[in-house]
């Protein structure tokens, strides 16, 4: 696999745990196994998206319904960041 | 991270309100996860499972390791402890111990009740029904 050398700007403290986590096998392998997990993740969840833009497409949500859904998103996201 | 229990997963495909909850928390990067070990609850073999299916051959599933299994046990444990008349089944406490995995997290299940006494002490997980 081709591989590239590129300079990024990370938290220190994230730098030294996970210097830590990856032991022996080198920050570098680490971290690439942590982006490509990440891509793997952010991939679903933009099919998962887009499935469900399709849905909705062929059965459309009244607004009353989307508003409501709207505001019990917001009351979970602030739930699980307080 | 939003964790899909076995009785929700069709309904994302066929409930408007809750495929906007859905639509909302991925656009704020929020990962959807369905446990692999709902399939055992979620799907009969019939032609009945084409909404779980459409939803489980897009976003796939996730594995149980060793780790989380462990959480969940120690979480059915908890709940035992505390002197419930009634145990949660194993499933439930896997799909209880994914989302304890995350930093912040949702679970979306139509049995409320055994979810939140799994969760009890995780207070960055919530339990809602779709």
């Amino acid at each position: 696999m081709a591989t590239q050398k590129i300079s990024v700007t990370l938290e220190s403290s994230a730098i030294e745990r996970a210097r830590r986590a990856a032991g022996p096998r080198g920050l570098s392998s680490y971290v690439d196994a942590a982006l490509e997990d990440k891509l793997e993740r952010d991939e679903r969840r933009r099919v998962f998206l887009g499935y469900l833009e399709e849905l909705e497409a062929d059965d459309p949500t009244p607004d009353p319904l989307r508003q409501r859904a709207g505001r019990r998103a917001e009351k979970i996201r602030s739930a699980a960041s307080s | 991270m939003f964790v899909l229990d076995s009785g929700v997963i069709d309904r994302t495909t066929t409930d408007q309100e809750f495929r906007w909850v859905l639509r909302d928390l991925l656009e704020h990067g929020w990962e959807p996860v369905i446990p692999t070990v709902t399939l055992s609850e979620a799907v009969t073999g019939r032609p009945q499972d084409a909404p779980v299916n459409q939803i489980v051959n897009r976003i796939g599933t996730m594995d149980t390791d060793q780790a989380t299994a462990r959480r969940a046990g120690h979480l059915r444990f908890g709940v035992e402890r505390s002197g419930a008349r009634r145990t949660p089944s194993g499933i439930d406490a896997i799909v209880a111990a994914h989302a304890a995995d995350a930093s912040e997290a949702v679970v979306f299940t139509s049995d409320q009740s055994d979810l939140r006494r799994l969760l009890a002490d995780c207070h960055w997980v919530t339990v809602e029904k779709p």
